[in-house]
C-alpha cells in the first residue's frame, strides 16, 4: 500500500534538541531531512518509524559548505542543489559537481541532502562513492559530544551506518591536498536515474608527476565497496598512463560484486566498473595536472 | 507544407480550452471526486501467473468492521466478454491466468480497511505450468493457457488453435517463385519486449446507483465501450448505465476498452452506497488488459539485382497475454507493418496472436506498429546494405507512391510517402555535421485511418454563445478541443465562442472514443455536419432580416453579410436572439463515414479488417544519435519528422502529437520494456524500474507536414495523427545504431547493455 503507517512528527529546533528527542524515543524515531529516501521507504512500509524528527529548520547549524586552506566542511543538511551550484566547491572538489549533475532531478535535488544520502547507505547512492573517493571523514554527534570516523568505517553494510540510536551525522570533512583533483562518471538508463554503475576517483600528484595518493569509490556494483585498498596500492607511486588506468580498471572490476537486476546483468555492470574507473582516473589526473576538463 | 519555423511565426489560432484547468490544478479527475457516504474499493489479485483455484474464502474479510461487501465470481452474472474472442470474466473462475487477475473486490469505509480485508482473503491454489515463451507456447506439447479455448463464442474470420488465439496471413503472388528469381536474399530475426502505456493518471472509477440506474465516473478513453462492457457483464440495457469521464490524465491506449467499471458498479449495488476505486501506480502497471505486446518477427526478403524487392516471407508471433481484450486484430495488423509500405509482388506472412500467462495485451498507441516497423525497417537497412545501395535511395525505389500497388494489392490514391522521405532527409541534413561516433538513421512508417460512426450536437443560444455536445473523448491529444475550431469555421465565428460538453454517454450521441486516431476524422465530420445545419438556419434568418437571397449570405467574423457588400451585415448574436424567440438553433450531426477501400482478389486468411486501409497515413523519421562505444549508451540528438496525415487543422495540437510520439518512441527504442521473472511476474512494474523518457532526455525535434488532399478522409481532408508519430522512431534509431555498431541490435528495447553486447559480437 502506498501510504505510510500513522506516526508522530516533531520539528527539531536545534541539533541538541534533535539528539535529545532521539535519545528519548530510541529506535522508534527517525530523522527526516529531505525525505526523498525515507518517505518512499515509509510508503512501501520498508521503514515504519513511530516518530519523525524533522531537522529541516537546522540549516544554520547544518547547512554550510565551508572551504578553508586545509579542508572542506559540508553540513549534513547541504542539499544536492547547493552542492551542484557551489562554484567554490567545484574549484577544489570538482567530483561533487560531476556527480550532482547526474543525480536525480531538480525536485529531488532541491530537498535531498548530503547527510540523508550518506545515512541512507543505499549501495547506489552516488554521494557515498564521492565521499569514498575523497576519503572523507564523518562527524557524528550524540548527547555526550562528537566523534569523527573515516568514511570506510561509516558504511557498515547496505542501509547500515555507524550512526547509533540517539546520534546524528552533522558534518562531512574532506582534507584539502595540494596537486589533487577528482572526477565522477556514471552510466544511468536515462537522465536523473540511479546508477547502473558509477565510479569516482580522487588523485594527488607528487611534484615529479607521479601519483602520491589515489582512491576510487564505486557505486551500485556491490555493498561495502568503500576504499578499495588494492586500487590505492596499485596507484601509489606510479606514473599516470592509460596502461595504469586499464590495470586499475581491472582491479575495480575484480572487486566489484554486482547483482543482476532490471538495471543490467552482473557482467555488464562489472564491465562498467572497469570502464568508469578508467574514465574517472583519466579525468582526475588531467585535472590535477591543471587541464580544464 | 508547414514547418516548425512557420509555426513559431504564425500566431496560435487558439489555446485549448482544457489547458488552463489542467496546468493550474483546478481540473478534476476521478480521484478528486467524492460523494456522500462513499466507500472505497480494493481488489484482491491472484498474485500468481497460472494456477487452479482450490478455494477463495472471504469469511474473515467480510467480518472486519467497516467492510460493506466482498464480491467474487458468484456474485455477478456468469458472462464471458471481450470483442471477437470472449475469453474473460469479471472475476477469476476456476483458473487464474496472470498475476493481476481479480479474485475479489472489497468495498469498505476507508482504503486502509479495504486493504485489510483484501489481505484477509484466503486464496488456496495449485500452481500450473507457466506459459511465457511465445515459440514454446505454440508447440504441440505446450500447456494451455485456456483449456476450454475451443468452446469460446468467437465471431468473425478467426482461425485459432490451442494457444494461438488468432491466426492471420497475408498472401500475394508466388513467394517461392519470387525467391528463386532473387539475386540477394537476406534473412533476419527481431525480438521485441512488451511495454506499457504508462499514463500519468492511475485510473479511477466511482459508481453510484439511483434506483435502477447507475452513473459511473471513470478514467476511460472510450466511454461508450465502457458503458457497453457494463451492460454486457451486468446485463443492463444501455440507457440505465451512464458513463461520465471528468478530465482524463492521459491514456495512450491503456485506457481503451472496458476495465473495472462493472466491478465497482457491482460493489455500489451490493452496498447501496457510492463506491470509489483509485489505482496505485503499481496496479496501473500490472492489472489493466492494455499493454504493448511483445513480438518475434522473422523476415526473409529477396532482391533483384537492381535493388527492387521481389519477394518477402514473414513469420510473426504477437503476445496476447492471458486474455484477448481487443487484440484479435493484432496478428493481421502486425503483418501489415512487417510487410511495410513497399511495392512487393510476392508476399506471404503468417502471423499468430499467442496466449501466455502474462498481462493481456491491448491497444496501446499504434498497436503492433512500432515493433513491426522496427523489424521491417531494420531489415530494410540490411537489404540496402546487402546490395550496397543507399538506404534513402532504396526506400524511394521500393516505397509505395501515388498509384502504386501495396502488399495486399491495394492501389493507393494520392499519398505522400515519397515526399515524407525527402522532407525528413532535408531536415536532418540541416542538423550540424556528424561528430565522432554519430550517425543518422531513417525509417518510414504507415498507419490506417479508421472511419466509423460518430455523432454530435451543436447549438447556438439566444445570446449567440455556442455549445458543442459530443460523444467524443479527449484523452489529451487536443482532438476534442479542435472541434471548436471546426464549428467556428463553419459558422464564421471564433473558437472561443463555443464551449464543449463531452464524455458523457447519457447526454451526447455515440462516438468510438479516443482510439484509433479517429476523433477528428469522425467526430469532426459530425460537428461540421451539425454546425452546417445551424449555418443554414442563420443564412435563412439573415436573408429575411436583410431582405437578400439566402444564396448570397456569407457567415464570417461573427456576422452574416451579403456577398460582395460586407457593410450590409447583421451580427450572428442578433440572429441568434431572433431565433431564440422561435425555432431554436440546434444542429445534430453524424455524416456518413467514408467507405473502406475494396481490394479485388485480396488474399487474407483470418481477416480482422485491418488490411485494406482507408486514408492511410505515412511518415518518415530521421534521427541523429551518438554512441558511447565503451558503455553502449546511445543518446538521441536530433529527430526530424515528416508526416502525411492529410490536412492539418490545428497545428499546435499536431506538433504536440508528433513530439509526444517521438519521445514515447525513444522510450520504446532505448529504455522501456517489461522484465519478467521465472514466476511469470513483472519485475519492473513501477516507475522506479520502468524507465520512461523525461524532458531532460528529449532531443531536438523538427516536424514537417506533407498536406496532400486525401479523398475519403475526415473534414477538409484530415486523416488521423495521434498514433502515426509513434510508429517509425524506434526503427530510425535502430538504423542509426546499426551504422555505428556494424549490425542491428536485434532486441527491443535497444538498451545500453544490448548495444554493448552487439558491439562485442565478432563481425562474421
Ligand atoms: C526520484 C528520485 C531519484 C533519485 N535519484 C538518485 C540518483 O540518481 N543518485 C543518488 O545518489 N540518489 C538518488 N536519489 C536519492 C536521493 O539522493 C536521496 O534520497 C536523498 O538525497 C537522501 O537525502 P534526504 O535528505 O532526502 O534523506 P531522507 O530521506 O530524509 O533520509 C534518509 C535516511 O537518512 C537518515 N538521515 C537523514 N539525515 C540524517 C542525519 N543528519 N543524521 C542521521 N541520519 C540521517 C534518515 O533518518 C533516513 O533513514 C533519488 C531519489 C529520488 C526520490
Amino acid at each position: 500500500m502506498q501510504v505510510p503507517a500513522p506516526l508522530e512528527y516533531e520539528r527539531a529546533t536545534s541539533v541538541d534538541h534533535a539528539i535529545a528527542l532521539m535519545e528519548r524515543l530510541g529506535d522508534e524515531a527517525r530523522i527526516v531531512a529531505g525525505g526523498h529516501s525515507l518517505i518512499p521507504m515509509m510508503k512501501l512500509r520498508l521503514a515504519n518509524p513511530e516518530y519523525i524528527i524533522d531537522i529541516n529548520d537546522l540549516r544554520e547549524e547544518l547547512g554550510h559548505i565551508t572551504i578553508t586552506d586545509s579542508e572542506v566542511r559540508i553540513g549534513a543538511l547541504a542539499t544536492h542543489q547547493e552542492l551542484l551550484e557551489s562554484k567554490e566547491l567545484a574549484a577544489v572538489l570538482p567530483i561533487f559537481a560531476d556527480a550532482e549533475k547526474v543525480i536525480a532531478d531538480p525536485v529531488v535535488r532541491n530537498r535531498g541532502t548530503l547527510g540523508g544520502s550518506l545515512c541512507q547507505a543505499d549501495p547506489s547512492e552516488d554521494l557515498s562513492a564521492v565521499c569514498d573517493a575523497l576519503g572523507a571523514q564523518c562527524v557524528i554527534r550524540n548527547s555526550s559530544g562528537e566523534r569523527v570516523i573515516e568514511m570506510h568505517d561509516f558504511h557498515q553494510g547496505p542501509y547500515e551506518t555507524a550512526v547509533a540510536d540517539g546520534e546524528m551525522l552533522t558534518e562531512v570533512r574532506i582534507p584539502r591536498r595540494p596537486n589533487s583533483s577528482s572526477a565522477y562518471h556514471k552510466v544511468e538508463r536515462r537522465a536523473g536515474d540511479w546508477a547502473v554503475a558509477s565510479a569516482g576517483a580522487a588523485i594527488q600528484l607528487a611534484d615529479d608527476g607521479t601519483i602520491l595518493d589515489g582512491r576510487v569509490g564505486l557505486c551500485a556494483v556491490g555493498p561495502n565497496l568503500t576504499n578499495v585498498q588494492p586500487i590505492s596500492d596499485a596507484l601509489r607511486g606510479q606514473v599516470p598512463s592509460e596502461e595504469l588506468y586499464a590495470r586499475v580498471g581491472e582491479i575495480a572490476a575484480a572487486n566489484a560484486n554486482p547483482a543482476t537486476d532490471t538495471r543490467g546483468t552482473a557482467a555488464y555492470k562489472t564491465h562498467l566498473a572497469k570502464e568508469l574507473t578508467i574514465r574517472s582516473l583519466r579525468k582526475a589526473v588531467a585535472r590535477a595536472q591543471g587541464q580544464n576538463v | 507544407m508547414t514547418t516548425l519555423e512557420d509555426q513559431a511565426s504564425a500566431p496560435p489560432r487558439f489555446v485549448r480550452a482544457d489547458g488552463p484547468a489542467k496546468v493550474t490544478g483546478s481540473g478534476r479527475y476521478v480521484a478528486d471526486l467524492s460523494l456522500t457516504g462513499m466507500l472505497f474499493a480494493k481488489f484482491r489479485y491472484s498474485g500468481v501467473a497460472h494456477a487452479r483455484i482450490r478455494k477463495i474464502d472471504v469469511t474473515a474479510a467480510k467480518a472486519i468492521p467497516g467492510v460493506f461487501a466482498v464480491l467474487t465470481a458468484g456474485d455477478v452474472p456468469d458472462v464471458r466478454y471481450s470483442p471477437v474472442i470472449p475469453d474473460r470474466t469479471l472475476f477469476a473462475k476456476d483458473v487464474v491466468r496472470f498475476e493481476g487477475e481479480i479474485l475479489a473486490a472489497v468495498a469498505a469505509n476507508s482504503p486502509a480497511v479495504a486493504q485489510a480485508a483484501v489481505d484477509a482473503i484466503v486464496f488456496e491454489y495449485d500452481e500450473l505450468p507457466i506459459v511465457a515463451d511465445l515459440e514454446a507456447a505454440m508447440a504441440d506439447d505446450s500447456p494451455l493457457v485456456h483449456e476450454d479455448w475451443a468452446s469460446y463464442a468467437v465471431t468473425g474470420d478467426t482461425p485459432r488453435d490451442r494457444n494461438v488465439a488468432t491466426f492471420s496471413s497475408l498472401s500475394k503472388g508466388d513467394v517461392d517463385a519470387g525467391m528463386a528469381e532473387a539475386h540477394t536474399i537476406v534473412k533476419s530475426r527481431y525480438v521485441a519486449d512488451g511495454s506499457h502505456a504508462a499514463p500519468i493518471e492511475p485510473r479511477g472509477v466511482l459508481a453510484q446507483w439511483e434506483g435502477d440506474k447507475v452513473t459511473i465516473w471513470t478514467s476511460s478513453q472510450v466511454p461508450f465501450d465502457a458503458r457497453n462492457g457494463v451492460c454486457e457483464t451486468l446485463q443492463l440495457p444501455s440507457n440505465r448505465v451512464r458513463i461520465i469521464v471528468p478530465h482524463l490524465g492521459g491514456g495512450f491506449g491503456g485506457k481503451c476498452g472496458f476495465h473495472f467499471e462493472a466491478h465497482i458498479a457491482a460493489l455500489a449495488r451490493a452496498t447501496k452506497r457510492p463506491v470509489k476505486l483509485v489505482f496505485s501506480r503499481e496496479e496501473e502497471f500490472l492489472v489493466p488488459d492494455r499493454r504493448r505486446e511483445s513480438m518475434i518477427i522473422d523476415l526473409t526478403t529477396g532482391l533483384r539485382a537492381d535493388g527492387s524487392i521481389v519477394a518477402r516471407r514473414g513469420w510473426i508471433a504477437v503476445e496476447n497475454g492471458a486474455y484477448t481484450a481487443d487484440a484479435a486484430f493484432f496478428a493481421q495488423l502486425a503483418a501489415m507493418h512487417v510487410a511495410g509500405p513497399y511495392k512487393i509482388d510476392n508476399v506471404h506472412i503468417d502471423s499468430h496472436l499467442v496466449y501466455t500467462n502474462h498481462q493481456p495485451s491491448g491497444s496501446v498507441r499504434a498497436p503492433t506498429a512500432p515493433q513491426g516497423c522496427w523489424a521491417c525497417e531494420s531489415h530494410t537497412d540490411e537489404l540496402a546494405a546487402a546490395i550496397g545501395m543507399d538506404p534513402v535511395e532504396f526506400r524511394k525505389k521500393n516505397g509505395i507512391h501515388t498509384g502504386a500497388t501495396g502488399v495486399v494489392g491495394q492501389v493507393y490514391d494520392e499519398i505522400g510517402l515519397q515526399q515524407c522521405i525527402d522532407a525528413a532527409v532535408e531536415q536532418i541534413d540541416h542538423a550540424a555535421a556528424l561528430g565522432e561516433d554519430e550517425a543518422i538513421g531513417l525509417a518510414v512508417g504507415w498507419w490506417p485511418s479508421f472511419p466509423g460512426p460518430s455523432g454530435a450536437y451543436v447549438r447556438l443560444d439566444s445570446d449567440g454563445a455556442g455549445q458543442i455536445v459530443t460523444g467524443a473523448q479527449e484523452c489529451g491529444t487536443g482532438a476534442v478541443m479542435t472541434l471548436r475550431q471546426l464549428a467556428a469555421d463553419q459558422l464564421g465565428m471564433d473558437p472561443e465562442d463555443f464551449e464543449i460538453i463531452y464524455q458523457d454517454t447519457a447526454v451526447a450521441p455515440y462516438d468510438t472514443g479516443a482510439t484509433g486516431s479517429q476523433t477528428l476524422l469522425n467526430n469532426g465530420r459530425a460537428v461540421v455536419d451539425a454546425a452546417e445545419q445551424i449555418a443554414e438556419q442563420l443564412r435563412q434568418h439573415a436573408a429575411d432580416h436583410m431582405e437578400a437571397a439566402v444564396a448570397d449570405i456569407v457567415l464570417a467574423d461573427g456576422h452574416a453579410h451579403v456577398a460582395g457588400s460586407p457593410s450590409k451585415n447583421v451580427s450572428i448574436a442578433e440572429l441568434a436572439e431572433i431565433a431564440g424567440g422561435g425555432e431554436l438553433l440546434i444542429g445534430k450531426g453524424s455524416g456518413k463515414p467514408p467507405d473502406y477501400p475494396e481490394i479485388p482478389g485480396m488474399n487474407c486468411v483470418g481477416d480482422q479488417g485491418v488490411a485494406a486501409w482507408a486514408a492511410p497515413q505515412f511518415s518518415c523519421h530521421a534521427v541523429k544519435v551518438r554512441l558511447d562505444r565503451d558503455t553502449g549508451v546511445v543518446r538521441v540528438l536530433d529527430v526530424a519528422c515528416a508526416h502525411d496525415s492529410g490536412t492539418i487543422i490545428n497545428p499546435i495540437a499536431a506538433y504536440g502529437q508528433v513530439e509526444g510520439g517521438v519521445l514515447m518512441g525513444i522510450g520504446q527504442a532505448l529504455t522501456e520494456g517489461t522484465h519478467y521473472g521465472e514466476d511469470g511476474k513483472q519485475r519492473n512494474g513501477g516507475l522506479l524500474e520502468y524507465k520512461l523518457q523525461t524532458f531532460a532526455d528529449a532531443p531536438r525535434i523538427t516536424t514537417k507536414f506533407i498536406q496532400i488532399p486525401t479523398a475519403d478522409a475526415g473534414p477538409r481532408g484530415a486523416k488521423g495523427l495521434a498514433e502515426a508519430p509513434n510508429v517509425p522512431t524506434a526503427a530510425a534509431i535502430s538504423n542509426a545504431i546499426a551504422k555505428l555498431v556494424g549490425r542491428p541490435v536485434r532486441q527491443l528495447p535497444m538498451t545500453a547493455e544490448r548495444v554493448w553486447n552487439a558491439l562485442q559480437e565478432e563481425t562474421p
